[in-house]
């Protein structure tokens, strides 16, 4: 069964059709990029995907399992970690903190979040999902202090904590320099190479069509085209998405 | 083992020990002060500022670390009251159990409560309970089965464990250190367990938070329905030591911003915060008022609105920040970088 | 019967809308809940009970000087403090106007004490019949003035250039500023202004009510109420929200058991609050 099933997503503002219902997939242990131009409502695709907006029609389906409309906490619980375009870290928490966030939730009780830490079992695999994308050494420190990219690589860590079915990742390259985006890039594949389940946005053509074993293209909330990379490249509709008649 | 210079310098090993030092110097100061302080207007200070203590806590929990401003803890406070209270008088029943049963029923209400207002943003959620709390006061007043506005006055039993009554003050005074001791060290407990944790998150970034799967909305109705039981405690533990309750000194809304005041004065979303508030508040405030006498009727009141204003305009986090500021500016920044609490892994 | 009690509604809720149309500007122009605004109509209430009993004015004759007073002091409000928190957390901009409630409130419990004053009025008194309508007369001249105030307000807001630039500044403040609007001008002239609103309709009041350190308090709530059912940051709908409040206040008072006014009101506010905080019209 697929990681991943969405079936025909449909998003509206107002008069606006930011997404035209959308299917796609992704399977277990695929790296699969999601592009477009500008505006096309890709953020808007895994906004829904994830929980922050509720579709207006279609369902979502993580495993077989439907999460179509459920709230935010419980897709991430259920096994499905969405990162953000501009990372969201805990700016006054350490990188350790941040990543121990990613504990599992669900199977707290009452007495566990009054009274307990978290376990030394979980705070040694953070420990070694932090030294994974290599920060180490600043893992007492306020995340607010990393630069952009330091701050990707944290984000990636507290995924892996997380240990989910599929990684939503949204522009991870996005104003990051060039020598951490090779870095990214060399943990996404690792991590793909040992059976991680990927869908990513990227803008930066390069690099996705460098990584991905399949894309979809969106254009104005309409996927437009599925296929490897070389059969996206050479498709006339997407290069007219891209760069018109 | 650090040793400790001066009370200024502390490493982080050596800020600890000393803290625990001083505060079990503390605590052994609190427990024999009956011995030295006879007279009933200053044991009834000291009664006072406890109860303010253990009410600001328990505000702490919703408005510290849960982030909400609840502006109607006045209806659980009258809850636990009223709940007692008309236990003791129609069924007879000993207050202590009263206590129990009327902080269960007040977590109760805060989660049927809750529920409805807890998804309100920050200022709704804070009129919306201002709201409730007027709505609780007027039904109140009307009610004959409570009271109505005159209240209900407790029979008398002094000096009976049994019905938590006594001539002497010093055995509320206990009870009162009990309470805010047991406050204290609860919310020590929780600010740095996962609940802690957690609600640091959610403080910093609410979405952020749900997005690793943390409940925001939980954590807040376990909070507020926290809050809702040690309200309703101190309120059962109110009318047993006033011996009257009405809608008109239990359920006024002023008393439920009072709390809310307090709290953020001495630093919210801290252990000690609420403490410093309530010993500016009341103890502070009250020898003004004997010092001046009648015709300063609401000047204590006054200087905290004032101490809020200014804590609003120079010093946010309250008067525990103020403090730590000041004493980083005797220290040095070398020292603040030592003595600041990198928070063990949790925070 | 029930025409009565509408009509009557109707006028108190004109007062209640001219209470309500203050906190609606300010929070339209920079998302902040004042929550000390049943404090300020306090003051104004106070001060014309002080200018009756020391210099024999009718509060109606006090109202101009309350105005420009109570204009002034949400001037210095905003630049003292409001100023300073802008762009502080959420929680510390509601605790500070929740402050500012709180140390209003006890400096009048300390200067004037918490006994009830009433005014002392020489002329409007009585009853007028309209057909079937027996109307009070102070109700009606409180109505008429509320109602002259708001018009003039919307005048004001419409053409004149401090009310364009309060306009823009809420409805798009990076535009505004583009324009060359003096952003912290306009939020100190909307605190001005909604406190000056409040003063006329605390002189109108001050007439019929007794006046006490917290008379403010439950008038500072339905303006909550107000603004919530017409919508946050609408000025038309703070009058809705100010007249639907009158009636329904009069009308639950005078069918259902009077002591239920009040509660049914703030019942209904949270009902909005959690239902439709877009307020009953759905205006933003």
């Amino acid at each position: 069964m697929e990681a991943l099933k969405v079936e025909g997503l449909t998003k509206q503002f107002g008069g606006l059709v930011a997404l035209n219902k959308v299917t796609l997939q992704v399977e277990k242990g695929e790296l699969v990029g999601l592009i477009g131009p500008n505006g096309s409502g890709k953020t808007t695709f895994f906004n829904c995907v994830s929980g922050f907006y509720t579709p207006d029609e279609g369902h979502v389906y993580l495993r077989g399992k439907k999460i179509t409309g459920h709230p935010m906490e419980k897709i991430c619980e259920s096994g499905l970690y969405r990162s953000f375009q501009i990372p969201r870290a805990f700016r006054e928490l350490s990188v350790l903190q941040n990543v121990l966030l990613s504990q599992p939730h669900r199977t707290e009780n009452l007495i566990d979040i009054l009274f307990r830490r978290t376990s030394d079992v979980l705070v040694n695999r953070g420990k070694e999902y932090i030294d994974f994308v290599g920060l180490t050494h600043l893992i007492e420190e306020p995340a607010g202090n990393l630069s952009g990219g330091q701050q990707k690589l944290l984000e990636l860590a507290s995924a892996l904590m997380k240990d989910p079915d599929i990684i939503l990742l949204d522009e991870p390259m996005g104003g990051v320099n060039p020598t951490l985006i090779n870095k990214i890039t060399d943990l996404i594949l690792e991590l793909n190479r040992s059976g991680r389940t990927f869908l990513v946005i990227e803008h930066n053509m390069e690099v996705i069509m460098g990584i991905a074993q399949r894309l979809y293209v969106l254009d104005h909330g309409v996927l437009i085209a599925e296929g490897g990379p070389e059969e996206i490249r050479n498709n006339d509709e997407v290069l007219e998405a891209y760069f018109g008649k | 083992m650090e040793v400790i210079e001066k009370a200024g310098s502390m490493g982080r090993k050596g800020g600890v020990q000393t803290k625990w030092v001083l505060s079990v110097a503390l605590l052994v100061l609190l427990a024999c002060l009956p011995w030295f302080i006879k007279g009933a207007y200053y044991r009834h200070i000291l009664i006072f500022t406890l109860m303010y203590v253990v009410l600001a806590q328990a505000w702490n929990l919703i408005g510290g670390y849960a982030g909400q401003i609840a502006l109607g803890n006045a209806v659980f406070f009258s809850i636990g009251a009223y709940t007692s209270t008309l236990f003791l008088v129609k069924a007879n029943m000993t207050p202590w159990l009263g206590m129990l049963i009327g902080g269960v029923f007040s977590a109760v209400v805060s989660l049927a409560l809750g529920y409805v207002v807890l998804r309100l943003q920050g200022h709704y959620f804070a009129m919306a309970t201002i709201a409730f709390n007027e709505i609780v006061r007027i039904c109140f007043a009307n009610w004959r089965f409570v009271g109505g506005a005159q209240g209900i006055s407790l029979p008398l039993h002094i000096g009976s464990f049994y019905y938590m009554e006594w001539s002497n003050k010093t055995p509320y005074y206990y009870i009162m250190l009990f309470m805010a001791v047991f406050i204290t060290v609860f919310i020590y407990v929780l600010d740095r367990s996962r609940f802690g944790f957690y609600a640091k998150a959610v403080k910093q970034d609410e979405i952020a938070a749900k997005n690793r799967g943390i409940s925001s909305f939980k954590l807040k109705q376990l909070a507020f329905a926290l809050n809702a039981f040690f309200t309703a405690m101190v309120g059962t533990f109110y009318a047993q030591y006033i011996l009257y309750i009405s809608p008109d000194s239990v359920l006024l809304t002023s008393n439920s911003i009072l709390i809310a005041v307090i709290a953020i004065v001495g630093g919210f979303g801290t252990v000690s915060g609420p403490i410093l508030g309530a010993i500016f508040v009341f103890p502070l405030t009250e020898f003004l008022r004997a010092y001046l006498g009648g015709q300063a009727m609401g000047l204590n009141y006054i200087l905290f609105g004032a101490a809020a204003i200014f804590v609003v305009l120079v010093e946010p986090n309250g008067f525990v920040a103020l403090i730590r500021r000041i004493r980083r500016s005797f220290i040095g920044v070398k020292e603040q970088e030592r003595s600041m609490e990198v928070g063990g892994v949790e925070g | 019967m029930l025409l009565q009690s509408i009509v009557s509604g109707l006028l108190v809720g004109t007062i209640y809308a001219l209470i309500a149309v203050g906190l609606t500007l300010i929070w339209g122009i920079m998302e902040l809940v004042n929550f000390a605004h049943g404090s300020y109509l306090m003051l104004a209430m106070y001060f014309c009970y002080a200018m009756n009993v020391l210099v024999g004015f009718d509060p109606l004759l006090s109202m101009p000087i309350a105005a420009i007073l109570l204009y002034i002091l949400g001037v210095i409000t905003y630049k003292a403090i409001i100023a300073r928190i802008m762009n502080a957390s959420m929680l510390l901009q509601i605790f500070t106007t929740v402050a500012l409630q709180f140390l209003i409130n006890y400096i009048m419990f300390f200067i004037a004490k918490p006994t009830f004053r009433t005014v002392k009025i020489s002329f409007l008194d009585g009853v007028i019949r309209i057909g079937d309508l027996f109307l009070d007369k102070q109700m009606l001249v409180a109505s008429v003035i509320c109602v002259l105030t708001f018009v003039f307000l919307n005048l004001f807001l419409r053409y004149s250039k401090v009310g364009k630039g309060i306009r823009a500044t809420t409805d798009n403040p990076r535009a505004a500023l583009a324009l060359g609007v003096d952003i912290e001008k306009m939020y100190a002239y909307t605190w001005g202004i909604s406190l000056a609103l409040v003063a006329v309709a605390g002189a109108v009041l001050c007439r019929n009510l007794y006046t006490y350190p917290t008379v403010g308090d439950k008038f500072g709530l339905f303006a909550f109420v107000a603004v919530a059912l017409g919508g946050f940051g609408s000025v038309y709908g703070a009058l809705f929200g100010g007249l639907m409040i009158g009636v329904v206040e009069t009308i639950v008072g005078v069918y259902a058991i009077p002591w239920m006014k009040l509660p049914a009101v703030f019942a209904v506010f949270i009902l909005i609050l959690v239902v439709k905080p877009q307020g009953l019209l759905g205006w933003k």
